[in-house]
């Protein structure tokens, strides 16, 4: 393995792929200019990753930022049109229970009109007609038009139909240096922190667009970006408990969202000020405090089966935070809005940031990122993101729940067994995604294929699926040596994470169902001595 | 429906490795024994004995001699269940188990006072204490690193043969692997739809008929644990006369045959000698009568009979047994609602990593009892003067990360019986 | 009347040679079969089974009771046929051989035998209008009626009818009239023959060309020289109650009939229709007349189940096939009817399995498909007995089903499940069912599959797959591979529940419950099974599968998931 490092010239240099990051590459590529697309780990690793999935019309912010909310309406109808694919558009509702602030609940339709939001008025009884999990101590019910989107169908189809225009992905690719002279970033060093291989990137312009991590960045130049960092927590249940995306009606706080994601539903959040971006577990005290708040909304997410609880850090931006308001809990008095940051104005002349903002209007911060850019390059070509329909890509379909099994059910392909049985993807699925993984990628097999599918995101949460999914690596030979030991390590590591959290009852017994297979049998506890060797 | 009810010496109550152990020493010692609990979790057994392998385990120690390992572990924590079993108790127990399995035609074999080591199907080793005959030459093999070909199967998933030989390459050079067709088989292959295919003859010639090219210079060849559901004696002997070598077979991903040849061999031989099987049926309540036995309500959802029993041993496991139930914030016994002993609050249960060096603490909440394996009440005196807990329900233990569950279920067991017999 | 003579005895050898034939059919090879079959029915006489033959007699194959114990409606229609059509043909289709010489008074048209010629003839008519309303108004039934069914039943109508509109014809023949009246009326007065001619045209509507006087004094003169000389053969027209009514619609075309000489030609059409009825019987569902009862008694002797093996059983086998007379009360009653619908392969109920079975056993040359269907009809059964207990001609179909599987087993084609395989098709899973799980609200939510904690402790384990005996069935074809029953319960926990119902397996569990059994969570995993086929049922119970033609072939390549 050579130490040199390889070197790619570029016009700009995107670093962070999450959906803001694969959203400009895509932009800028629609608009001629070639670039490429650093992450640290991979797609959509960060908040863009760890988030709803919800689509907001806007109603969630008419009191608090009528700007965002105007975006939130603009942005969401935007999406739904042009990325069909990726949106669930199954609705809204913002319900009120016994308890809850009645003045909020009846200035709520006209601020929704004051953004142009639609809101219809709903019965309590006819809301649980369309939503019998509802609590029965409903008093008040809003249809306004959310809907849901898959953040990792979103990310990875923006990559690969920028990388289709010539834009370079390269994952578990950290910026680790800029070689800063004369007020401009001449040159930015990728490192790999699995294999230790450098990659040398020289860029005309430079868009720091890593989200949380965006202060870590600015700093390699020598910059300083005030950033609040908030985890917010999620549950995801075994089943879809709703057809529609259901809010609390009221100011907005902890878990008052419930979204569905395809065959589940997703709770949540939380918003805990943390200081550190990496610090992003989901804790034991936010998961019960989630379903403490959440059963007053839909009292059957306190006996339901949880698979597992994630979290996400929100890069919120300290300017717009001490303009907008008094932090008293946890930052979510901060504004939502996006910042950019144009550096000239800090002395590096063609170095910019993007971070803040919301999934749904991942295409507007894109535009303005891409703007500046086009801008400072000379560039007179216009965006296009807004008017071009997203291409669906194989790369990405396969995070839809419910494909896969289906496609495996009309293939009928007796050499086509399932790997992963509770989300019922198939060996050629994974064949497929193994064929569309980035070539400059090194990073675990098993956690990327994870990343692109729904392999491990079941009621197993990986304890079986990680064996048989591992055993087929290796007859693809796709992994050699002991390097498979370390795969499922990491892999159930990771779902680790998710899964601790929420341990009683069924989980607790399906925990202990896996730790007696994987240690008791495998002994896979006494193996992290051996080192990684060979790998794909 | 016409309701059975039952009287009898003890109830044993679960239906996995424990509670077979502890209803063969009771009806070898003349009891009249009466088993309920589903079978669940025999289902999922590799049908290796471990007996002790790891102590402490923070260390991560591998100890060749599990009873050095044992009073290793003893000396350090006390609440473990094997501090109130004599050693010679614990070779009984082993003895009478491995006995009664070989007469069910499912023979064992092992080193006296060592521990082996055979091949998983993710390619590390396991270091245990007994194992099937049919498992012996892994042992043999591993530590002659004798050249060896690993068979397996278009259709098996979770076991190929590349990954073991891959994973061992560094270490044991001479692993070869071949993956073959099984005769007659196509698409997804189920373990239990294969040993039952191989019960038959032209199955084994068929699939001997298959390895025999590609055997070459090799010393063992080892197959996916598929050799024979019902007769596994028979369907390993023959193929090792057909192919001429020596075999082995290494354990599947659960539920797996091994598991089923267990079931079988337990629900046969113990019917053999006069168990009062009531399994599928589940204690729904207990009362205690005048004389001081038990009657317990029985039934799958509603009480359909009653079990007058004198004494009691409770086996019943532990969460995924269902001998244990863990609500949000505490974790309660099932049966008879016996105080728990347990870290408090969740947050205390797991460690954050899942791999962590130090095992889960909820893994060592449990049943703590008296010196005679008699589960204590509140009060810190015996529950009851005639239960018994035997098992993984047992406080002071990490049977997964010690390699301490079958030693465990057969030692508690065999001195809770002993107990009972005594009185 | 030669013409008539040879049409008949052409008809009477047809049906004898037919006869034979079938017999020859039941008992070939003679040898084997015919001591085996007089030792069964001398075994079942003499240990006693007599007693459970004479009853069948009776109550099953002259009373019917155990068709009226099925449907009153069914019973009410078949007994009126059969007595109907049997009084007629002892009464008047043997005149000569039966009624003439053993009753003396005999005369057609006297009472009560005019009014008994008119009672029978009702009961067929209304016998056969009733049953082809049931036919049409049971929509499973409906679907299984062939051209047979129909042209059988018309024929019944037609051979009735004819009889009637005969007598009705010849009561308003002028010509006729004129016949009788040169043999009884021996050379009467201008006036008597015009009295006479008032008289019947008043009572009994003959019409003539030149209208007889209507004054009362006419017709009471007419009626006397009447009842002097016709009424020794001639009863009041009231007894006449079907051949009445039509004299009376027909009157106004009297002439026209006349001119036609409509008499004439209405006796032939009558008397051909019953040759026809005679020369067919042996090829058609009528053959019933004949099997029905050897059949019911056989089963009476042997009971249900009957002996599996031997010559015996062979010929009771044969014998089946030629007793069914589709009437379709064993689809009615079929178990697994319900996946008819699902499947739209009609061999999956027992009636047109017979048929299938009827072509496949006789060596008739069959398509592809429909071996293909007679294969997954055969191996869709339960054996549950239903069809057996029901069957109104006293088949034991079991025994067929059994026998066939065995054969289909041998010989091929196996493979039952080629027309599931297209049908999964049938209806497309709406995309909307993955997206919106749960659209149809509350009140349809199934009771397990609509309920997410049904699998909320399940660890996917696999274990109900590992004990599925129908899962350890499965051949080595392509078309084998299909959801096993864990697999089954991730789609409908996924909320994929359509896509669950077209997997074969949902349609091929046996209930045998080990999977819920062994499941070590206590997963409802054949209640859920179960669940299923009955949602598939009661979505597909107004799809009239027959409009949809040959279900899409399924192609490995481009999968519907593309």
């Amino acid at each position: 393995m050579s130490r040199k490092p390889k070197r790619i010239e570029t016009q700009a240099l995107i670093i962070g792929a999450g959906v803001t990051g694969a959203g400009i590459a895509r932009d800028l590529t629609l608009r001629g200019v070639s670039c490429v697309l650093a992450e640290k780990r991979d797609v959509n690793a960060g908040a863009s990753g760890g988030n709803h999935g919800l689509l907001h019309s806007g109603a969630r912010y008419v009191a608090s930022d009528m700007e965002a909310a105007t975006e939130c309406r603009e942005e969401g109808a935007l999406l739904k049109r042009l990325a069909p694919h990726c949106v669930d558009d199954a609705g809204g509702l913002f319900v009120a229970v016994e308890g809850d602030d009645e003045r909020y609940v009846a200035d709520f339709p006209a601020m929704c009109a004051r953004c142009g939001i639609e809101a219809a008025a709903l019965e309590p009884a006819r809301a649980r007609e369309l939503e019998p999990a509802l609590s029965g101590r409903l008093i008040a019910a809003y249809k306004v038009p959310d809907a849901s989107v898959d953040p990792f169908m979103l990310s990875l189809d923006n990559i690969a139909d920028a990388g289709e225009r010539g834009m370079v992905f390269l994952a578990n690719a950290r910026a680790a240096a800029f070689t800063v002279k004369d007020g401009r970033i001449v040159s930015t060093l990728l490192f790999d922190d699995e294999t230790g291989e450098e990659t040398e990137v020289v860029a005309d312009q430079v868009i720091n667009a890593s989200g949380a991590w965006a202060g870590i960045v600015a700093r390699l130049a020598g910059l300083d970006v005030d950033l609040v960092y908030s985890k917010g927590t999620l549950l995801v249940t075994q089943d879809r408990i709703a057809d529609m995306v259901i809010n609390r009606l009221r100011k907005a706080t902890d878990a008052d969202i419930l979204v569905p994601g395809g065959t589940v539903s997703i709770l949540g959040t939380t918003s805990v000020t943390v200081e550190d971006p990496e610090d992003c577990r989901p804790t034991i005290p936010e998961v019960d405090h989630i379903i403490e708040e959440g059963a007053a909304m839909v009292p059957v997410l306190e006996t339901t089966r949880y698979i597992r609880a994630y979290a996400g850090v929100r890069p919120l931006f300290g300017k717009l935070a001490s303009a907008s308001s008094q932090d008293e809990d946890g930052g979510r008095g901060i504004g939502r809005g996006f910042a950019l940051l144009d550096h000239a104005r800090d002395g590096v002349v063609n170095f910019a940031t993007i971070t803040g903002g919301k999934l749904t209007t991942y295409r507007l911060m894109a535009e303005k990122a891409a703007d500046l850019v086009c801008e400072k390059l000379g560039v007179a070509a216009p965006c296009l993101t807004r008017e071009t329909p997203l291409p669906s890509h194989a790369g990405g379909k396969w995070t839809e729940p419910g494909l896969a099994p289906r496609t495996w059910l009309a293939r009928r392909d007796p050499k086509d067994a399932l790997l992963c049985e509770c989300e019922m993807v198939s060996k050629g699925v994974v064949d497929e995604l193994l064929a569309s993984m980035p070539r400059h990628k090194s990073g675990p097999a098993l956690l990327s294929l994870g990343l692109r599918s729904r392999i491990g995101k079941g009621p197993c949460q990986g304890g079986f699926c990680s064996l048989r999914v591992c055993a087929h690596l290796y007859d693809r030979q796709a992994l050699y040596g002991d390097a498979g030991i370390e795969e499922i390590r990491a892999f159930l590591g990771g779902r680790w994470r998710g899964v601790s959290p929420i341990l009683w009852g069924f989980p607790l017994m399906q925990a202990e169902f896996q730790e007696a297979l994987h240690c008791g049998l495998m002994g896979l506890e006494l193996h992290n001595h051996k080192s990684r060797k060979g790998g794909a | 429906m016409e309701r059975k009810d039952v009287s009898c010496d003890v109830l044993v109550i679960g239906a996995g490795l424990a509670g077979m152990a502890a209803s063969l020493f009771a009806l070898e010692k003349g009891l009249v024994t009466a088993q309920a609990g589903l079978p669940g979790e025999t289902l999922f057994a590799s049908s290796v004995l471990d007996l002790m392998a790891v102590t402490p385990i923070e260390e991560g120690r591998l100890w060749e001699d599990p009873f050095a390992a044992i009073a290793a572990e003893i000396a350090q924590n006390p609440a473990h269940p094997y501090a109130k079993v004599a050693r010679k108790d614990i070779e009984a127990a082993f003895g009478a188990f491995t006995g009664f399995l070989a007469q069910a035609g499912m023979p064992y074999a092992g080193r006296d006072g060592r521990n082996v080591e055979i091949l998983t199907p993710v390619g590390t080793s396991k270091r245990t204490y007994r194992v099937p005959e049919s498992m012996w030459k892994a042992v043999l093999a591993m530590e002659e690193k004798a050249p060896c070909l690993i068979v397996d199967f278009e259709g098996l998933k979770g076991f190929s043969a590349r990954q073991i030989a891959e994973t061992q390459k560094a270490d044991w050079p001479g692993l070869r692997f071949v993956r073959l067709d099984f005769p007659g088989m196509t698409g997804d292959l189920y373990v239990e739809k294969m040993a039952f295919a191989l019960e038959g003859e032209s199955v084994r010639q068929a699939l001997a008929e298959a390895v025999r090219p590609h055997i070459g210079d090799a010393a063992y060849v080892a197959f996916p644990a598929v050799l024979g559901h019902y007769r596994p004696g028979k369907v390993f002997a023959e193929m090792e006369r057909l192919l001429g070598v020596g075999i082995f077979e290494i354990p599947t991903m659960p539920p797996g045959v091994t598991g089923l040849r267990l079931k079988a061999a337990f629900e046969e031989g113990l019917a053999g000698k006069g168990l009062k099987s009531l399994f599928q049926k589940l204690v729904l309540g207990c009362r205690v009568e005048e004389d001081g036995s038990f009657l317990f309500s029985m039934g799958r959802n509603a009480e359909e009979f009653t079990v007058r029993a004198k004494a009691a041993i409770l086996a019943s496991g532990r969460f995924f047994g269902k001998g244990l139930k863990a609500e949000r914030e505490l974790v309660r016994e099932a049966v008879f609602g016996l105080p728990v002993e347990q870290p408090k609050g969740r947050a205390a249960w797991h460690q954050k990593d899942m791999f962590d060096q130090a095992g889960h603490p909820i893994n060592r909440a449990g049943i703590v009892t008296d010196a005679r394996l008699r589960p204590l009440g509140a009060d810190g005196l015996p529950a009851f003067p005639n239960l018994y807990a035997a098992g993984s329900i047992l406080a002071g233990q990490d049977w997964i990360r010690m390699k301490c569950g079958a030693g465990t279920a057969l030692a508690t067991a065999y001195a809770a019986v002993n107990d009972i017999a005594a009185g | 009347m030669t013409v008539f003579r040879l049409t008949l005895a052409i008809a009477l050898c047809v049906l004898v040679a037919g006869s034979v034939v079938m017999a020859a059919r039941w008992f070939s090879p003679a040898g084997r079969r015919l001591p085996a079959c007089a030792s069964a029915f001398g075994r079942a006489l003499f240990r006693g089974r007599f007693l459970a033959m004479s009853r069948s007699l009776i109550l099953e194959i002259l009373l019917q009771f155990h068709v009226l114990r099925q449907s009153p409606v069914r019973w009410l229609a078949h007994f009126a046929i059969f007595a109907g059509f049997f009084g007629l043909f002892f009464m008047h289709a043997l005149e000569p051989v039966l009624s003439r010489p053993y009753f003396p008074d005999y005369e057609p048209t006297l009472d009560p035998y005019q009014f008994l010629r008119n009672l029978f003839g009702a009961m067929v008519l209304l016998g056969a209008a009733l049953a082809l309303v049931r036919r049409l108004a049971v929509g499973r039934l409906r679907r299984i009626s062939g051209p047979e069914d129909w042209l059988a039943l018309g024929l019944l109508f037609a051979i009735i009818l004819s009889g009637h509109l005969f007598d009705a014809a010849k009561t308003l023949s002028e010509r006729s009239f004129d016949r009788m009246a040169a043999d009884y009326l021996p050379s009467p007065a201008p006036e008597e023959l015009e009295a006479v001619k008032a008289f019947w045209a008043a009572s009994y509507g003959s019409v003539f060309e030149t209208p007889p006087p209507k004054d009362p004094q006419t017709v009471e003169a007419g009626k006397e020289l009447s009842d002097a000389s016709c009424a020794m053969c001639h009863a009041p027209a009231s007894s006449a109650f079907v051949t009445r009514p039509m004299v009376l619609a027909l009157q106004p075309i009297a002439p026209e009939m006349e001119r036609l000489r409509a008499d004439e030609w209405l006796h032939d059409a009558h008397y051909l229709l019953f040759f026809l009825f005679i020369a067919w019987l042996p090829f058609s569902k009528f053959r019933h007349i004949l099997t029905a009862p050897v059949s019911l008694l056989c089963r009476a002797a042997a009971g249900i189940p009957g002996e599996a093996g031997g010559p015996a059983a062979e010929t009771r086998r044969a014998m089946a096939l030629d007793a069914c007379v589709h009437c379709g009360a064993c689809s009615l009653v079929c178990s697994v009817g319900p996946s008819y619908e699902a499947l739209a392969d009609p061999a999956v109920l027992p009636s047109e399995k017979l048929k299938s079975l009827f072509a496949y056993w006789r060596g008739k040359p069959q398509s592809v498909r429909d071996r293909g269907r007679l294969a997954e009809g055969s191996f869709t059964c339960t054996a549950c007995y239903r069809c057996s207990r029901i069957c109104p001609c006293g088949i034991d179909l079991q025994d067929l089903w059994l026998a066939s599987k065995r054969e289909l087993n041998e010989k091929g084609p196996k493979d039952p499940y080629v027309f599931l395989r297209g049908r999964a098709e049938i209806p497309p899973p709406p995309v909307e069912t993955l997206m919106r799980p749960r659209r149809m609200g509350a009140a349809h939510l199934p009771r397990l599959t609509g309920d997410p904690g049904t699998f909320a402790p399940c660890v996917q384990c696999s274990t109900c797959t590992s004990v599925c005996p129908v899962t350890a069935a499965l051949g080595a074809s392509p078309d084998d591979i299909d959801a096993s029953p864990h697999q089954i319960m991730n789609l409908v926990r996924m909320g994929l529940r359509d896509d669950a119902i077209a997997t074969r397996m949902v349609w091929n569990c046996v209930t045998c419950y080990k999977c819920q059994e062994f499941c070590p969570q206590g997963i409802k995993v054949a209640d859920v099974l179960f669940e299923l086929r009955n949602l598939a049922h009661a979505r597909l119970r107004d799809v009239d599968f027959q409009d949809l033609g040959d279900p899409p072939r399924t192609d490995a390549a481009t999968g519907r998931g593309a």
